[in-house]
């Protein structure tokens, strides 16, 4: 996982519970990088899942929420960072369409060695998009979190519902955005 | 803030600032990398431009050593990219070809096959090769033979057109055949002048004693004349005597039934004509034997004024109708080393050329073929002058060239006065000069050396 989505987490916890529940995390997880991240570094991603789990206990807040509450805020964050990204598309689902094959594309550039997670779509009707979501990690709630993030920056008012499949490792969840 | 907080607040700090700077380190390290990383990347980079650069620099060296025009086109026959020979082809540069469409080069009304041969490459349904005439910029059209093949690029079709300009086959083609022609035409004549040949000699026999009994006929005419002028004064003696009167009246009746004075007067015209006629034949047989005798490449004593005597007589049927023939023979030309079939085939085909420039004139006038031989120092000079049409300049400084006519289809191979320059120039160490005006007329002059 990308040094950025670690610098925006704790940036998000520095925001909503101050610096010392930070100090705290960091102490607590148990972290092979000591809680020290650039934002073009890469990191185990179980760092994270210690992050949350640890922030879970001490807020009394559940995993599962706080993943979706980070997507929100580092969609934001991405968005504000990367502008690029968002350039001409007119629409949530045209972004949410560019995400596989124009985004991931680009970020596979920069960093070789990333590891994405995968998008399958589909249109079963006009105002309906179904993706789905592949990865190797656990970290489909923090997917629907930036789904919901990227809802709010084009504010068409698109329901997301999702469907979550049982799978041997990672996880694999049905996104349908309905406008 | 209690001192505690303060102390907290400050470990806090150090805590992050040690976590900042560590972070700023790793970033250093992971710049100092990636840097690294570029730099290798860039070096690759380089290697691979210049091999690309070398291999273009070779596919563009192939593509230009192709003597065939190599044009590539998008499925809309835009140009592309087209190779040297093409450019020579078309004689427009590069920058002049690009974007043009390749149907503009073709002629019109071979469009629509073009199209559809494009189209058949398109569809991978052939690969056969079709003639198409191409335009050049000097408004003329060349042909050229064009096999379309196609290419995908970018998950693109495209099309390559390979045109071999045959202008230059098809010119040793028309020569090839021009030349089997006038093989044809030569083995054709030499047998009809084997065949003259046999013909006068077995002429020439009859007509020898027709002749000379034709001198026996009027010699003897004039000696019957003789004894029957004496005849008729014994017949007058007879009848102022009162003698032999039946007789006389007989002979009276007879000479006055069978015109007797008519039949002195004419016999002795018809034989003399008679003679002359068979004078003139003898003197044609003849001119058909010295010109078809069997041609040999051996220079001979050749009598320049005789033959062109003879070769006037058998061309005759070309000219009588069209000129008149003056000729100015110079008595002391004699004899030069010749290659009499040669030489006989000059005078044979410029006198023929002034009789149908004469013809091409017109006017109805009869034209005139006017020949001179002089004897200079070393040299032999023929001039062969017509009234005819004359030349242009364009056509003057070609009519020397093998091929070269101006004749219509089928009435001149080009070869006349090629084989005359060959004849006179190479065998004979001769000069020729051509003196033309248009439509006044030409005159060939020819100088052969003496020895």
């Amino acid at each position: 996982m990308k040094g950025i989505v670690f610098i925006q987490f704790t940036n998000m916890v520095n925001e909503v519970w101050g610096e010392d529940m930070v100090e705290d995390l960091i102490e607590q997880a148990n972290l092979e990088s000591e809680g020290v991240y650039t934002g073009v570094g890469t990191y185990c991603f179980r760092e994270m899942v210690s992050l949350i789990n640890v922030l879970s206990k001490i807020s009394g807040t559940p995993p599962t929420d706080l993943q979706k509450t980070f997507g929100v805020y580092l969609f934001k964050q991405l968005a504000l960072k990367y502008p690029l990204f968002l350039e001409g598309k007119k629409d949530l689902f045209s972004f949410l369409a560019a995400i596989e094959n124009t985004i991931h594309v680009e970020v596979k550039k920069l960093y070789p060695e990333a590891e994405l997670p995968s998008f399958e779509y589909a249109h079963p009707a006009d105002n309906v998009l179904e993706m789905t979501y592949r990865s190797q990690r656990p970290f489909a709630d923090l997917a629907e979190g930036l789904l919901r993030g990227a809802i709010v920056h084009f504010g068409e008012g698109v329901e997301l519902s999702r469907q979550d499949f049982p799978v041997e490792k990672g996880s694999k969840t049905l996104f349908r955005l309905t406008k | 803030m209690r001192d505690d907080d303060k102390d907290k607040k400050i470990a806090t700090l150090r805590k992050r600032l040690s976590r900042e700077v560590r972070a700023r380190e790793q970033a250093e390290q992971l710049l100092e990398s990636k840097a690294l990383e570029l730099f290798q990347v860039n070096q690759n980079l380089l290697v691979s431009i210049q091999k690309a650069k070398n291999k273009s620099a070779r596919v563009n060296a192939i593509m230009n050593s192709i003597k065939d025009s190599v044009v590539a086109t998008n499925q809309q026959m835009e140009i592309l990219d087209i190779n040297k020979s093409c450019v020579e082809m078309w004689g427009i540069p590069y920058a002049g070809l690009i974007g043009r469409s390749v149907f503009e080069f073709v002629e019109n009304d071979q469009i629509r096959d073009y199209q559809a041969l494009c189209l058949c490459a398109a569809a991978d349904e052939s690969d056969e090769i079709k003639e198409f005439n191409f335009r050049t910029l000097d408004g003329g059209f060349l042909p050229a033979e064009v096999k379309v093949s196609t290419f995908q690029h970018d998950d693109e079709l495209f099309l390559l057109h390979l045109i071999r300009n045959v202008s230059n086959k098809k010119r040793l083609q028309k020569e090839r055949e021009a030349m089997q022609e006038e093989l044809a035409n030569a083995a054709k004549w030499e047998a009809v002048g084997q065949l003259a040949g046999g013909i006068a000699h077995e002429i020439n026999t009859p007509a020898q004693y027709i002749g000379d009994n034709l001198h026996f006929l009027s010699e003897a005419n004039e000696e019957i004349i003789e004894i029957l002028n004496k005849a008729l004064d014994l017949k007058k003696v007879c009848k102022q005597n009162g003698q032999y009167l039946d007789y006389v009246q007989e002979i009276d009746h007879l000479i006055e039934s069978y015109d007797l004075e008519y039949l002195c007067e004419e016999v002795p015209q018809a034989l003399k004509q008679s003679a002359q006629g068979i004078a003139q034949v003898s003197h044609i047989v003849l001119a058909m034997k010295n010109f078809s005798h069997p041609g040999t490449e051996e220079k001979k004593p050749f009598d320049i004024n005789a033959a062109i005597d003879t070769t006037l007589t058998v061309s005759r049927n070309e000219w009588k109708n069209i000129a008149t023939v003056v000729t100015d023979f110079d008595e002391h030309v004699g004899l030069v080393p010749c290659i009499p079939g040669g030489m006989n085939q000059v005078f044979l085909n410029i006198i023929v050329n002034a009789a149908h420039a004469i013809e091409v004139k017109g006017h109805g006038i009869m034209g005139e073929i006017r020949i001179v031989t002089r004897k200079l120092a070393d040299q032999v000079e023929i001039v062969i002058s017509d009234s005819g049409c004359g030349m242009p300049p364009d056509v003057v400084k070609n009519i020397f060239n093998p091929f070269f006519t101006t004749k219509e289809v089928g009435k001149g191979t080009g070869q006349g006065l090629a084989i005359v320059n060959d004849i006179i120039v190479k065998k004979h160490n001769g000069t020729i000069k051509v003196d033309t005006k248009e439509g006044k007329g030409t005159s060939f002059i020819i100088k052969l050396p003496c020895e």
